[in-house]
């Protein structure tokens, strides 16, 4: 969840982006995740596009985020190669379990039994 | 010959003025609420209350427009004979049949005008995430209104070669092309729904906006799933009673009926299948799964 507060003495592209860095550093943004649109989030946030754009390059060149031309914007894998392999992954699964319709507990007792194997 | 086309369309519009009556009731405004926030399992906070029940009973408005419309525009094609021919037996298939569409598409009107109101200096919430259609309506009624519509048009195809029962392979073919439209006005509205901002303050605000959402978007596809499945029923009749015909004698009989049953069944089957898995909720385990299967709760334990 993005929060923007207007009466912050931080101006909002800031708190834009520092939200997203923690989120990505948490794992709370999954590698592969896809952003809202830069005019989506905006109207969302009662941004300027510019700002969420901006925001959205900074991001990017930080290796934060990619830009996969006229699919979206989506959340980089962090760490290194093995992490982000592993990353992939693991959005490759979630994806597949979303298009199947399966619940996250069933998709957790799955994986966790398949990684115990 | 008498008709009871007239005294149909006045039932209908008694039907349609009840329902915009009924919307101006404080206390049928407070049940309805009440009900929609228990079938979705969220707790609705005081706050946000004439907000959700002003844009239920637009729906509910919306809905009631578009149904009598295309209810009454079925009912008068009835009368012309269009497309069953006055002897069919089949006629309520086309007038209710009529009021689905109508329904879906006066709900999806409706709600296009209507959301929940900006304020520019205060907090603002929004998911990190991007979202589309599958999160809001589950797969069994998507997948399930674009298998039913893609089989009954094969259907209706097959019956009309098949050249049995010409009126009611007519009414067949004029539901499929119906849900046909109706599949493809969902395709299109749908994702303009799921584009437009939700300009909130709190995850509650969000978690109910996605829940009208949802509900909204579920309105729609049963046209597309209801006439897609009464097309594939009468297809099914039409194809059995040719089956039948040209078997002939006790073995057809049991094939027609064979027939038939399996499609009862297959219709019963599903039905069950989408109570037990509440896809009333599914927005809930997609977009807010840390509210988990309690049946009620409240958007601000999960952010």
């Amino acid at each position: 969840m993005l929060s923007i507060d207007p009466k912050s003495a931080t101006p909002p592209f800031e708190q834009l982006r520092l939200q997203f860095v923690e989120q990505v550093r948490s794992g709370e943004l999954a590698a592969g995740a896809k952003l809202p649109t830069v005019r989506r989030l905006a109207d969302d946030l009662g941004l300027a596009p510019n700002t969420v754009a901006r925001c959205y390059r900074e991001l990017e060149r930080d290796g934060f985020i990619e830009t996969r031309g006229r699919n979206g914007s989506f959340v980089s894998a962090q760490g290194d190669a093995t992490e982000q392999q592993a990353q992939v992954a693991a959005r490759a699964y979630a994806d597949r379990i979303r298009s199947l319709g399966v619940s996250h507990d069933d998709a957790l007792a799955w994986v966790t039994a398949a990684l115990r194997g | 010959m008498y008709s009871a086309v007239p005294f149909l369309i006045a039932v209908v519009v008694t039907a349609f003025l009840a329902a915009l009556a009924l919307t101006l009731v404080p206390s049928y405004r407070a049940g309805m609420t009440r009900r929609f926030s228990a079938s979705v399992g969220l707790t609705l906070p005081a706050a946000l209350e004439p907000a959700v029940t002003a844009r239920l009973a637009n729906r509910i408005r919306g809905a009631a427009i578009g149904g009598a419309v295309f209810a009454v525009a079925a009912l008068l094609l009835v009368e012309a004979g269009i497309p069953v021919g006055s002897d069919s037996d089949f006629s309520s298939f086309v007038i209710v049949g009529g009021a689905f569409v109508g329904t879906a598409l006066g709900t999806g009107v409706a709600s296009m005008s209507g959301g929940l109101k900006r304020s520019d200096d205060r907090v603002r919430v929004a998911r990190a995430q991007a979202v589309d259609v599958p999160d809001y309506v589950a797969p069994l009624e998507l997948a399930g209104a674009r298998i039913a519509v893609a089989l009954a048009a094969v259907g209706a195809v097959v019956a009309v070669v098949s050249a049995a029962s010409p009126g009611l392979i007519a009414l067949a073919a004029g539901l499929a092309a119906a849900a046909v439209v109706a599949l493809v006005v969902f395709e299109l509205v749908s994702r303009r729904i799921v584009r437009r901002p939700q300009p909130v303050g709190t995850p509650v605000e969000l978690a109910w906006d996605d829940a009208l959402r949802a509900s909204l978007l579920r309105d729609i596809i049963t046209a597309p799933l209801a006439l897609g499945a009464y097309a594939l029923f009468l297809g099914g009749i039409a194809l059995s009673a040719a089956l039948a015909a040209s078997i002939g004698g006790v073995p057809g009989t049991v094939v027609q009926v064979a027939i038939i049953g399996i499609l009862l069944l297959a219709a019963v089957a599903l039905v069950v299948v989408a109570i037990a898995s509440s896809p009333q909720r599914h927005f809930l385990r997609r977009l807010w799964p840390n509210l988990g299967p309690r049946p009620q709760a409240t958007a601000t334990d999960a952010a």
